[in-house]
C-alpha cells in the first residue's frame, strides 16, 4: 500500500458521546479526533469499555438512548456514482437523511453475529433486500453477486438458501462480512467481529478480511482490545483510553516504540493471538468510571511518568513527527 | 421410518392426539351430563303435562317411547356406546326437547351461519386493527399518545366482555335510541339475497360486532405492542437499520413479520374458542347463534342440544389447534428444525 498518497476519508473532531444516567452524565467518548484515509486498515485498540462501540455506533448514526452525540463533528468523503467525493458531516444529517449513506458508503459487522440475521428470513433475502434498497441491480445480477460474496468468506453459494439457526456461529460472522461487503463501501466498520469465535476460524477469517480488502480497496476500521490481531492486521493503529485517542502511527512503529506511557502497557501484555483478556500489568489503580474522569489527562493517576501539568491539562492530541500522534505531555 | 421422518411422526402424534382428546372430553361430558340430579325425562314429562292438562303414568308405554328417543333407555354404559356411535358415525345427535322432534345438528346448523359470520368476522377485524394499532404503539412507543393508547387498552381489556356489552346495549340502544338491541335482523323483510334484508342484518350487527371487536381489540394492542417492543430491541432490528431499509420495509419485514406468527396462531386458537366465549353477547342481544340456543337448552335442561353444542365447541377448539399445530412447522423454520432434531 503506497500510503504517502493516502486521501482522507473520514474524520472525527472532539467527538462526544455521552450516556444520560442517573448518577449524571457518563462520557464515554469525550473529546475524541480521529483521521482514517482511504484504503486503509485501521486498527481501534483500547481495554474493554473504553468506548470502542461507543464511538462506532456514533459514526453510524446509531445511537440510541440513554446514549446521544453531544457534540462533535464526523466529516466523511463519500464517493458517489458518478465518481466525484461529497462531503458531508453524518452527525449533522436528519436521521432520514443518513441512509443513502448506509451501506453503500458505511457498512459494518457487528460485535456478535450470533441474533442479528432475522431467524425467519433467508440469507439471501437478507442480503438481497439492502442491495435493493441502495442500488439498482436486478434480482439475477443480485443474486451472483450475493454468491460471490458468500465464496469470498469461504462459504457454499449454497448457504444463501438458509436460516441463521442453520448456520454455526463462525458462518453467521461470514455472512455478515459477505453481507457487508455486498456492494463495496467505502467504509467497512468491523466491531471485534471474531471474539466469538475460536482461534483457528478467527485466523482464517482475518487473512480472508485482508485479502477482501486487497480485491475490492475498501477501508475497513478493524476495532478489537486483542493487540495481536492489530499486529497482524493493521496498517495504522490508534490506541484510546478513557474515550479519547492516545496515540495513533503505523502498527510496525506503534508496537515496536510505543510512546505513550498507557501504550507502553499495552504494548508490553500483548498476549498470543486471540488470547485470554489479560489485566494489563504494571499499570496501578482502576480504570476510572466514564462519570467522572480525571481532570487533566485521564491517565494520570495510573501513569508512572506523571508530569504536575498532567493533573489539570488535557494534553491535546499532536504530530510528533509525519503520521505518528501523540497525546502526552512528555512530548509537547 | 419415523427416525427418517421425524416431522411424519410429529404429525401422527398431533393427530392421535387430536382423536384421544376429543374422545376424552366428550365422554367427561357426557357422564357428566347423566350424572346430574335432574332428571331430563321427568322435566320432558312434565312439560307435557302442562301442555296437553293430562296426568301421565310414569311407569306407562308413553314414557318409555321417548326414553329410547332421547337415547334414555337401557343401562349407562349401553348409552353411552349407542351415543358415541350415533354421533360419531351417524353425525346423528338425537332429537332436541326445545323444538322437539327437530334433531340436535339441524338446529346447530341453522344457527351455525350467524355465530360464525357475527363472531368470525368481528374478531377477525378486532385482530386486524389490533396487530395494526399495536404495531403503530410499538414503532412511536416513546410518543405520548402511544402511552395512552397502552394505558386505555390495559383498562379496556380488564372490563369483562358482557360489562361493554350492556353498556352498549343501555346507552346506544336504549337511551340513545341509535342501534337495534335484539335480534339478527328485521321481521318486516324476508329472509334472503336481498339488499333490505342484507342492510337489516348489517345495521342489527353493529352492536353485538362492536361489544366483540372493543372487548377483543385491547388484548390484540397490547399483546402486538410488547410482542413488537421486544422484536425491536432485538440484534437484528439494529442491523437492518445500520443496512439502511426504509422505515416501512424494517416495520413490516423485520418486525411485524416476525410478530405475525405468535398472532396468527392466536387467531387461530381465539376463533376455536368463540363458540364458548360469546355465550353472554349472544344471550343479550338475542342472537339467533349457538350461543343463544344454548341458554334455551340449560332452561329446559335439553340436554341433547346443550350436548351437542359442546360437543360442537370441543371438536372447534381442538380444531383451531390442530390446524395451528400442523401448520406451525410449515411457516416457521425454527419450529421445523425443532423438530427433527
Ligand atoms: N446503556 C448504558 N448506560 C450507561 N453507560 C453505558 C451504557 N452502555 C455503555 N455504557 C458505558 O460506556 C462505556 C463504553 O462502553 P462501550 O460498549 O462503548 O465499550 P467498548 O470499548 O466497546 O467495550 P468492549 O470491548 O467490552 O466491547 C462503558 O464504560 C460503559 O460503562
Ligand atoms: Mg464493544
Amino acid at each position: 500500500m503506497a500510503e504517502q498518497n493516502l486521501k482522507t476519508l473520514l474524520t472525527l473532531k472532539n467527538l462526544n458521546i455521552w450516556y444520560a444516567t442517573e448518577r449524571g452524565e457518563s462520557k464515554a467518548v469525550n473529546g475524541l479526533d480521529l483521521e482514517i484515509l482511504r484504503g486503509e486498515i485501521f486498527g481501534l485498540a483500547g481495554e474493554s469499555g473504553c468506548g470502542k462501540s461507543t464511538l462506532i455506533t456514533g459514526v453510524m448514526r446509531l445511537t440510541k438512548l440513554p446514549a446521544h452525540v453531544q457534540s462533535g463533528e464526523a466529516i466523511f468523503h463519500a464517493s458517489r456514482e458518478n465518481g466525484q467525493e461529497q462531503v458531508v458531516d453524518l452527525l449533522k444529517l436528519d436521521p432520514g437523511a443518513m441512509r443513502p449513506y448506509r451501506w453503500r458508503n458505511i457498512s459494518y459487522i457487528p460485535q456478535s453475529a450470533m441474533n442479528v440475521l432475522n431467524p425467519v428470513l433467508k440469507v439471501e433475502d437478507q442480503i438481497a433486500d439492502v442491495i435493493r434498497a441502495h442500488s439498482s441491480m436486478s434480482k439475477k445480477e443480485a443474486q451472483a453477486r450475493i454468491g460471490d460474496c458468500l465464496e469470498m468468506v469461504g462459504l457454499s453459494k449454497k448457504v444463501a438458501l438458509m436460516y441463521a439457526h442453520e448456520l454455526s456461529g463462525g458462518m453467521k460472522q461470514r455472512v455478515t462480512i459477505a453481507a457487508a461487503i455486498v456492494l463495496k463501501p467505502d467504509l467497512l466498520i468491523a466491531d471485534e467481529p471474531t471474539t466469538a469465535l475460536d482461534v483457528n476460524v478467527q485466523r482464517v477469517i482475518l487473512q480472508e478480511l485482508t485479502d477482501i480488502r486487497e480485491r475490492l480497496g475498501l477501508t475497513i476500521l478493524y476495532v478489537t482490545h486483542d493487540m495481536a490481531v492489530h499486529a497482524q492486521l493493521s496498517d495504522r493503529v490508534g490506541i484510546m483510553y478513557a474515550g479519547g485517542i492516545m496515540e495513533v502511527g503505523k502498527t510496525s512503529d506503534v508496537l515496536s516504540e510505543p510512546l505513550h506511557p498507557y501504550s507502553q502497557a499495552l504494548v508490553e501484555a500483548i498476549p498470543d493471538i486471540g488470547g485470554e483478556r489479560r489485566r494489563i500489568e504494571g499499570l496501578p489503580g482502576a480504570v476510572p468510571s466514564p462519570l467522572n474522569w480525571p481532570p487533566g489527562c485521564a491517565f494520570h493517576p495510573r501513569c508512572k511518568r506523571m508530569l504536575p501539568i498532567c493533573q489539570e491539562k488535557r494534553p491535546d492530541l499532536r504530530e510528533l513527527k509525519p503520521g505518528r500522534l501523540v497525546a502526552c505531555h512528555l512530548y509537547q | 421410518m419415523f427416525k427418517r421422518h421425524p416431522l411424519l411422526k410429529y404429525y401422527l402424534k398431533k393427530i392421535v392426539t387430536y382423536i384421544v382428546t376429543i374422545w376424552g372430553a366428550f365422554t367427561i361430558a357426557f357422564f357428566l351430563f347423566r350424572l346430574m340430579p335432574s332428571n331430563p325425562i321427568d322435566a320432558w314429562v312434565k312439560s307435557l303435562e302442562r301442555q296437553y292438562s293430562v296426568k301421565i303414568d310414569r311407569g306407562s308405554e308413553l314414557v318409555d317411547y321417548y326414553k329410547e328417543q332421547f337415547g334414555l333407555n337401557g343401562t349407562l354404559w349401553e348409552q353411552y356406546v349407542r351415543y358415541l356411535y350415533n354421533t360419531f358415525v351417524k353425525f346423528d345427535l338425537g332429537p332436541s326437547f326445545i323444538n322437539f322432534p327437530t334433531p340436535v345438528q339441524e338446529l346447530l346448523l341453522a344457527r351455525l351461519p350467524w355465530t360464525l359470520a357475527l363472531m368470525g368476522i368481528s374478531i377477525l377485524i378486532a385482530w386486524v386493527l389490533g396487530l395494526l394499532i399495536g404495531a403503530a404503539a410499538a414503532w412511536f412507543r416513546t410518543s405520548p399518545v402511544s402511552g395512552w393508547l397502552t394505558n386505555i387498552s390495559i383498562v379496556l381489556s380488564q372490563i369483562p366482555p358482557y360489562l361493554i356489552a350492556i353498556f352498549l346495549v343501555l346507552f346506544l340502544g336504549y337511551t340513545l335510541k341509535l342501534f337495534p338491541t335484539r335480534g339478527a335482523w328485521d321481521a318486516q323483510y324476508p329472509v334472503g339475497l336481498n339488499w333490505n334484508f342484507i342492510q337489516s342484518v348489517l345495521w342489527h350487527s353493529i352492536l353485538p360486532a362492536s361489544a366483540i371487536i372493543i372487548t377483543s381489540l385491547a388484548g390484540w394492542i397490547l399483546s402486538t405492542r410488547s410482542l413488537i417492543v421486544t422484536i425491536l430491541g432485538e440484534d437484528y432490528l439494529m442491523y437492518a437499520e445500520a443496512k439502511g431499509l426504509s422505515p416501512w420495509e424494517i416495520m413490516t419485514r423485520y418486525a411485524l413479520r416476525n410478530a405475525l406468527l405468535p398472532q396468527t396462531m392466536g387467531l387461530a386458537l381465539t376463533m376455536g374458542f368463540m363458540m364458548s366465549g360469546q355465550l353472554l353477547i349472544e344471550m343479550l342481544f338475542v342472537y339467533p347463534g349457538l350461543g343463544e340456543l344454548m341458554s334455551r337448552g340449560i332452561q329446559v335442561f335439553d340436554y341433547n342440544t346443550m350436548m351437542g353444542i359442546i360437543i360442537l365447541s370441543i371438536f372447534s377448539v381442538m380444531t383451531a389447534s390442530l390446524i395451528v399445530e400442523l401448520t406451525l412447522p410449515v411457516i416457521d423454520p425454527r419450529i421445523r428444525k425443532e423438530i427433527m432434531s
